[in-house]
């Protein structure tokens, strides 16, 4: 490798020998100079951005950073929006990668894509397409035949019929392929034909997941795939119309070696017959190899849950499988806590434990964690009417816990951030809506956690004080908070956002989402935070900040403000006036996305509707 | 025959630093450096290690006796000794990693360098020049140039940041 480097620097090195190193001792003793394959060992555990800072430092790096960046495994653009022209650019540095993420919010039509397709991909992952047709899966099954992994979002196109062509046409070409995710957001009723997936299944399919899919059409599919001896499917995930006991049957008669099990449902109407019942969850003993379960009912459509399920199913479930280790369950509005709790004690190995909307989960519960699973490190209990602090007294058990949602819990308050302090390995706090004040945020200050992602979203009695006693400087969580939203706080002003600015040394992502107190100043202190040891800003969410003004305009024509800022949310705002002015800036700094809906961050709630765009 | 109760003679090196001090440290724990091995394969005893000062040759030491005892029980223990390692300043860290590789110590290069990976992670173009002691050796036009290339990943790369607006 030393004469690669060799060659690699003739020509480009300017004074001083870059030194070998190598074992005949050769040994460079001028301290200012670092032998060029130790530079290459460092940059080789660096990320994407950090190498393309490093480019940036010598021609030494320079050379490097290019060696090393076509034999990197894999390329991660997902947290970036890049336009079509950079986007073709940046995957000519690295020719020859196999495996590629891309955000595709920018790309307007499908040549963006096409292009940048090669026989090396053997990892493809497209995320909101919300501007591509069904016709880029064509492409893929000509370009890509080596594929065994992809991911796509599409924006639906209510054509089923196209899409069933285009995919059957890929499938044909891509036989290595052993997983395959399509996702369709954003029409009423995109439903999935599962019908190629029969007369052109690949081979080696481990993993599928669809959104959405009929549960009929998918239960015949099944019974089809029944008979294939060859085919063993450990990964399913399905969006769909109704999740019946039928469904759930058929899955199990028909996958028997599945590992892992995902459903949603998004019912229209009162399910009648057809429904999940006690008896369909106690069917899920017979996948033995079951490591993975979550089953949501979703309200988007219609105001229903499971009404069919209650205790004893989940006694039934418990008792079946009990070497889950994640589980999420959703819309089982008649389980109490005797059920959920059933299930802590039963699978001993439980590392993720997520339960949505159920009004009768109380605190009894968590009563008595002294003989549960020591193993969670993911706990989300979202909104769960009845949970209070009490709920979480013996959290400080969980010595692997890393990730806390309570996200809708309203009757939670300060004493369970007390609780929370106690538990040295949280990173991920979610704590919107809850009924917490400043106090709280004192005393979760105090236990001095190393949060990288904090939200108090909603949390109404929080004022800037809070957040002064949260970012004592010295406090860990200033070196590693990354994403920060305290959206909906009408107590946030500019004097948080001042103090959020000097200590939050790390800070990437910031949400102030309807707060209306702040005012362009809080902007301006944004913009000055010095780069040298702080981060920069890479997304800002100022949907509905009435106390802007227009005039920010000119501070986001600067230039040398908001360096790295990749999305920049201005919905409902009076920076929403200022199109054209956005356009001239984004025109010059391509990869940067102004949104003017109400997305989220990265538009990644709402990507499917930006189908006209500016 | 009575087999000796105590453990069989470890063979003893002398490593001699840069500043003349010497010292002892068994031959199976001193072969984890590919250049001491070399010597000591040419016979070898005293080891002059001209290249390395004692404060280094201190740490390197003590690296190499704690990974000379590992076994499948302690793994944790000398991860939690890792982390503590490399604990030190920068220039602390650049005279280690000189060091180690001159010594040829593979573990403790790989060691090094991550540190060096995760601190340079989230810095400025100035900031790694100045870790490093790397003079900005690009011509005003190759700078433009790389300075474009990346602008997309981070926007910042000049010396001198253009302030005008749009």
């Amino acid at each position: 490798m030393d004469e690669t480097i060799k060659r690699h620097l003739t020509g480009e090195e300017r004074g001083g020998d870059g030194g070998g190193g190598s074992s005949d001792g050769d040994f460079e003793s001028s301290m200012d100079r670092f032998p060029n394959h130790i530079i290459i060992n460092v940059l080789e555990k660096m990320d994407l951005v950090s190498l393309c800072t490093a480019a940036c430092v010598s021609p030494t790096f320079n050379s490097a950073v290019a060696y090393i960046l076509p034999s990197l495994p894999s390329f991660d653009l997902s947290g970036f929006y890049l336009d079509e022209e950079t986007l073709k650019h940046v995957v000519h540095r690295v020719q020859g990668a196999k495996s590629l993420t891309i955000d595709c919010l920018q790309m307007k039509n499908d040549s963006s894509i096409i292009n940048i397709l090669s026989d090396h991909i053997e990892d493809l992952s497209l995320l909101k397409c919300s501007h591509l047709s069904y016709d880029i899966l064509r492409a893929i099954g000509e370009r890509c035949p080596n594929l065994r992994s992809l991911l796509i979002e599409f924006a639906g196109l209510g054509a089923p019929d196209l899409l069933r062509m285009k995919l059957t046409g890929m499938l044909q070409k891509v036989s290595l392929l052993e997983s395959l995710s399509i996702k369709i957001r954003g029409t009423l009723r995109d439903v999935f034909d599962v019908r190629p997936l029969v007369a052109f299944l690949p081979e080696g399919l481990k993993k599928l997941k669809l959104q959405q899919t009929g549960e009929m059409f998918f239960v015949v599919w099944l019974h089809t795939v029944r008979d294939i001896p060859w085919f063993k499917l450990q990964s399913l995930s399905l969006v769909l119309d109704v999740i019946s006991d039928g469904l759930i049957r058929t899955v199990v008669d028909s996958l028997p070696l599945l590992v892992e099990l995902d459903l949603e449902d998004i019912p229209f109407m009162e399910p009648s017959v057809r429904d999940l019942t006690n008896i369909g969850l106690q069917s899920l003993k017979y996948c033995r190899h079951l490591i993975a379960l979550s089953i949501v009912r979703s309200r988007k459509n219609f105001p229903t849950s499971f009404t069919r399920v209650d205790n004893i199913g989940m006694f039934l479930l418990s008792e079946g499988c009990r070497g889950l280790e994640s589980v999420k369950l959703g819309g089982f509005v008649k389980v109490t806590e005797a059920g959920f709790s059933s299930i802590l004690y039963s699978c001993l190995n439980l590392k993720k434990f997520e339960v949505l909307t159920s009004p009768l989960l109380s605190d009894l519960a968590f009563d008595n964690m002294i003989g549960v699973a020591r193993s969670l490190i993911e706990l989300r209990l979202v909104s769960c009417r009845l949970l209070t602090s009490e709920a979480f007294e013996d959290l400080s058990l969980f010595s692997k816990l890393e990730v806390i949602d309570t996200s809708g819990c309203r009757s939670i308050g300060d004493p369970c951030l007390f609780y929370i302090s106690s538990v040295t390995t949280v990173t991920k706090l979610n704590l919107a809506e809850a009924d917490i004040t400043d106090t709280g945020l004192a005393i979760l200050g105090k236990g001095n956690l190393p949060i990288a992602h904090l939200c108090i979203r909603g949390c109404k009695r929080v004022t800037d004080k809070g957040i002064q006693f949260l970012f004592h400087d010295e406090r860990k969580i200033c070196k590693t908070l990354s994403v920060l939203d305290v959206g909906r706080i009408a107590g946030i002003t500019d004097a948080a956002i001042f103090t959020i600015a000097s200590t939050a040394k790390a800070l990437t992502d910031l949400s102030l989402r309807f707060c209306f107190h702040v005012t362009d100043a809080a902007l301006k202190m944004l913009v000055n935070r010095p780069n040298n040891n702080s981060s920069q800003l890479q997304r800002l969410d100022l949907c509905n900040c009435r106390g802007l003004s227009d005039d920010l305009i000119m501070l986001f024509q600067h230039k040398s403000a908001f360096r790295g800022l990749r999305w920049l949310g201005v919905g409902r705002n009076p920076l929403v006036n200022k199109r054209e002015d956005f356009s001239k800036i984004c025109k010059a700094r391509p990869w940067f996305v102004v949104c003017f809906d109400d997305c989220e961050f990265g538009c990644h709630d709402g990507w499917q509707y930006h189908k006209s765009d500016d | 025959m009575a087999s000796s109760s105590k453990t069989e003679q470890k063979k003893m090196l002398i490593l001699k630093s840069s500043e003349e001090e010497e010292f002892e440290i068994e031959e199976s724990i001193a072969v984890q450096s590919g250049t001491i091995k070399n010597m000591v394969e040419d016979d070898f005893t005293l080891i002059p290690l001209p290249n390395v000062d004692t404060e280094t040759l201190i740490k390197i030491i003590k690296y190499m006796k704690k990974h000379g005892e590992k076994t499948k029980s302690n793994e944790k223990d000398i991860e939690e000794f890792d982390k503590e390692f490399v604990k030190k300043s920068f220039t602390e860290l650049k005279e280690l990693v000189l060091a180690a590789n001159y010594l040829h110590i593979t573990s403790l290069i790989d060691l090094l360098c991550q540190a060096f990976a995760d601190r340079i992670k989230n810095k400025s173009v100035k900031a790694i020049r100045e870790i490093f002691g790397i003079p900005n050796d690009f011509t005003p036009e190759e700078e433009a140039e790389v300075y474009e290339q990346h602008k997309w990943a981070h926007e910042e790369g000049k010396e001198h940041i253009d302030h005008s607006a749009y």
